[in-house]
């Protein structure tokens, strides 16, 4: 398993190959990127900086992915996020999910992307032509985790 | 001796990022800890009011209420997170 957090620009073959490093058991990679809009809440951003907890944010993201793996059966999955400032239309997030079947990638991409959103410490600041300001938390975001809570009607869990 | 750091928006309406605080006595508490800062008042008491979305990580790790908080260890506030 792997966490980055990086200023860099990732590339989605290279790390997608270094996801399935050769294994033949995998049959299937499900990855999500996440990508700056140019439009947040009405006004035109112009810019985004991306900031993190150094420490912190590595463990919360390894959490994640172990809890991933205890749901599902996975083969491994990687998490790319970047921090600093960003453009409009920049990657922000990759997460790849390798496992033998599709169902337990995809479920344990959208769960693993559903929690970072609520758990992992990053805050975006967004630079528009009124100022910068920080994003607010979405309402939204934390009713997409809730669907994972043990037991919750709609949690693909393998359980 | 805790250590006491401040993430983003609050690192901003603190107007700091990080600083020592004297522990009396052996521990304490992480309600403890935001009830002293909330004494302070001003914007401390503002953005520290109960049911303002702060939460607090002990050592890098999210803790609650009751989590213990002993010499040396780094205790960070955290505004609602917003990356992915």
């Amino acid at each position: 398993m792997s966490v980055l957090i990086q200023t860099e620009d990732f590339d989605l073959s290279r790390e997608v190959a270094r996801l399935r490093n050769g294994n033949p058991r995998i049959g299937a990679v499900a990855c999500f990127m996440g990508l700056v809009r140019d439009m947040n809440e009405d006004a035109q951003v112009s810019r985004l900086t991306l900031e993190h907890y150094p420490g912190m944010t590595e463990k919360a993201l390894e959490a994640i992915v172990d809890e991933a793996k205890a749901r599902w059966d996975l083969v491994d999955a990687l998490i790319v996020h970047r921090v600093g400032e960003l453009l409009p239309m920049d990657a922000i997030v990759l997460v790849a999910v390798a496992s033998s079947h599709r169902g337990d990638a995809f479920a344990a991409c959208e769960f693993i992307m559903d929690y970072l959103k609520t758990r992992a410490p990053f805050w975006k600041k967004e630079a528009t032509a009124e100022g910068s300001r920080w994003v607010d938390a979405r309402e939204s975001d934390d009713v997409a985790a809730a669907r994972w809570a043990d037991g919750a009607a709609g949690a693909a869990g393998k359980v | 001796m805790i250590r006491l750091v401040y993430l983003a928006r609050l690192r901003d309406a603190f107007g700091t990022r990080a600083e020592d605080w004297p522990l009396a006595g052996s521990s304490t508490t992480v309600a403890a800890v935001l009830e002293a800062l909330r004494a302070r008042g001003g914007i401390w008491a503002d953005e520290l009011a109960p049911g303002r979305a702060v939460r607090v990580a002990v050592n890098q790790t999210l803790a609650h209420d009751e989590s213990a908080v002993a010499p040396g260890d780094e205790v960070a506030l955290l505004p609602p997170v917003t990356g992915g």
